[in-house]
């Protein structure tokens, strides 16, 4: 959140063209974007799963607002990164309830423990 | 800029407004009634909701074919132009969805009376969000109005396969699939916000309008994005590699709720596959025939080995999706629009008769699945032909239309999908999946057999269906055999479909 607040920061200040090249933001996406892959498929606390994809959600709304500030502030885009925010809220809520239930009947969150469903 | 709606606009988005309206309504009476009249409020309201629905949907077909009485003006008002696409396609992608979810509302009735605490209006608010979500799906013009859409429908879905908290299977399968789709939802994302940083936008282009060569390909980070918006859709509709979720959520979910997801997702994702077809970078379009022929290996060779009918479905589903991606080569291989066209309205024709045949089948075994859920295996089956000739009939229809055997609906279906993509020029595809069909019999037959040449075990009590879950099941059936025997019943009302 913080890197994307900071990618539009020079932007609201109407600097015209803003210190910190695209390309970079974008990478910076790209770089959280794969660190949450890895910690998806790596890791095996639900909680920090669930983390991981949270990061990915971001990453792409870095991408969304690096992009919007390179064409002059696209509004199309930074909407679509609020949209995205609420998406995201709906995700989290629902996600924590489901892994409160999953946590009141085995009382673990480790990932390795859903082995019920197997044939 | 203008932002009235005009008439055209509420008529575009009138089954919406009626399931939007419903599902709030519905969760607001639920605050103010009894337990006890719930169950007789609130299962007939969701009823007439989605009949609406579907009633708005029908009529949107019939004002948008050709030759019909039209409105003044079809053509969408400036706010909804860009992202709405108010076609034959959605129409019918309406009447399907809410097709589908009036059938698991029926199917659902009886099962949910049985639960301990019923709770009526979460179940049906959840269960009217998901034709919101896929319908939104469908009718996007822009990649953000469908991931809104996506999620719309999958959170519900979410909800509804751990909805049996108290169970450890039901919210294993729920966390699985809320993982596993909330990854997926995610790829798709970075997928459409590279294509965004490529392309500035995320209009989807019209696919009739335009062949391949007509449009300049994908480059850079387009390309790039839509490779991995590419991904991110195989994983929802379940095709091979992307299908590990499938048997452990098919299994674990209450038999309703998958009946929900087998048809009513895979028939969302293929309409965005088709809508969306143009996004995807030409590298990566030979992999279409890979993957279809994948699919049908993976999924004929897990459901060989398969006890548990569920997890049975779950493969074959995997299976139906790789004959359905053999249709879809001819849309993103294909070279001119006639082919593409022809494999839309198979592939359409496949999700109807695939819908209606998989209602079919998880609504027999809702029926017979009692509260510890032991009879879903062929063991459950067995004699069954004796003990309840109706269910047993409906269950095999519903069998030899999956396999495709000549007087049911599935068979056309299979027919339509291979002939499509012959005339692309998909042999390997095709040849592969009339092998794979013919795999396929082996364990669709394996029901037959276990439902009429098997005795019936000691103790068989069959619980009562309800009369709803019996119509659904009846009407089912019978649309099986009709559409088998009159094919162009369901093919002439496609006829109109074009992108």
């Amino acid at each position: 959140m913080i890197a994307s607040i900071l990618a539009v920061l020079p932007a609201a200040e109407g600097i015209p063209n803003p210190s910190i090249p695209t390309s970079w933001v974008l990478l910076l996406a790209a770089l959280l974007f794969i660190l949450g892959i890895y910690g998806f498929l790596v890791r095996r606390d639900l909680i920090v799963v669930f983390m991981s994809i949270e990061l990915m959600l971001n990453a792409a709304n870095l991408t969304f607002l690096a992009a919007a500030r390179e064409r002059m502030l696209d509004p199309e885009g930074q909407v679509y990164a609020i949209f995205v925010i609420t998406v995201a809220a709906v995700e989290a809520a629902v996600g924590l309830a489901l892994l409160i239930a999953w946590f009141r009947l085995r009382a673990t969150l480790d990932v390795e423990t859903a082995v019920e469903l197997e044939g | 800029m203008d932002f009235r709606l005009t008439t055209t606009d509420l008529h575009a988005l009138l089954p919406l407004v009626i399931l939007s309206a419903g599902a709030c309504l519905v969760l607001l009476i639920d605050l103010f009634l009894r337990e006890e009249a719930r169950s007789r409020v609130l299962p007939p309201l969701t009823s007439l909701i989605l009949l609406g629905a579907l009633g708005a949907g029908i009529e949107q077909y019939i004002s948008l074919s050709p030759g019909s009485f039209r409105f003044p003006s079809e053509r969408l008002g400036p706010l909804l132009t860009p992202i709405w696409r108010h076609q034959v396609f959605t129409a019918v992608g309406a009447i399907l969805l809410c097709g589908i979810a009036l059938a698991v509302h029926w199917i659902s009735t009886s099962w949910l009376r049985e639960e301990d605490r019923p709770a009526y209006g979460e179940y049906q608010c959840l269960l009217l969000l998901f034709p919101i979500g896929t319908i939104l799906l469908i009718g996007a013009r822009n990649l953000m109005l469908a991931f809104v859409g996506l999620e719309i429908f999958s959170v519900a879905l979410y909800v509804l396969t751990a909805m049996r908290r108290t169970r450890s299977r039901a919210v294993e399968a729920g966390l699985k699939y809320f993982l596993l789709g909330a990854f997926a939802a995610a790829i798709f994302l970075y997928g459409s916000a590279l294509i965004y940083a490529g392309k500035g936008t995320l209009d989807l282009p019209d696919l009739g309008a335009i062949s391949r060569e007509g449009l300049p390909a994908p480059v850079g980070l387009a390309a790039l994005g839509g490779g991995i918006l590419f991904l991110a859709l195989f994983f929802k509709a379940s095709v091979a590699p992307f299908h590990m979720w499938t048997p452990d959520v098919y299994q674990g979910a209450p038999t309703p709720i998958t009946a929900l997801m087998s048809t009513g997702t895979k028939t969302a994702a293929f309409f965005l596959l088709i809508t969306a077809a143009r996004l995807f970078p030409h590298e990566i379009l030979p992999l279409i025939p890979i993957l279809a022929i994948v699919s049908i290996l993976v999924g004929n060779a897990g459901a060989l080995r398969q006890t548990d009918l569920k997890r049975l479905l779950a493969y074959s589903g995997v299976a139906h999706a790789g004959y359905l991606l053999v249709a879809y080569c001819a849309i993103a291989l294909g070279q001119g629009h006639q082919d593409a066209h022809t494999a839309i309205r198979a592939i359409l024709y496949y999700l109807a008769v695939y819908g209606i045949t998989n209602l079919a089948a998880f609504g027999v075994l809702a029926w017979l699945e009692r509260r510890e859920e032991s009879v879903l295996t062929f063991e459950g089956i067995r004699g069954l032909g004796r003990r309840n000739p109706f269910c047993a009939a409906v269950l095999a229809l519903a069998a030899l239309s999956l396999a495709g055997i000549p007087p049911t609906a599935g068979f056309w279906a299979k027919y339509q999908v291979f002939a499509a993509a012959l005339s692309a020029g998909q042999t390997t595809a095709a040849v592969v999946g009339i092998l794979g069909s013919v795999v396929g019999l082996y364990y669709y037959l394996r029901i037959l057999v276990a439902l009429y040449f098997e005795p019936a075990p000691e103790e068989a009590r069959i619980p009562a269906a309800g009369f709803a879950g019996a119509l659904t099941l009846g009407l089912s059936g019978a649309a099986i055999l009709l559409f088998g025997i009159f094919p162009s019943l369901l093919v002439d009302p496609l006829i109109h479909i074009r992108l």
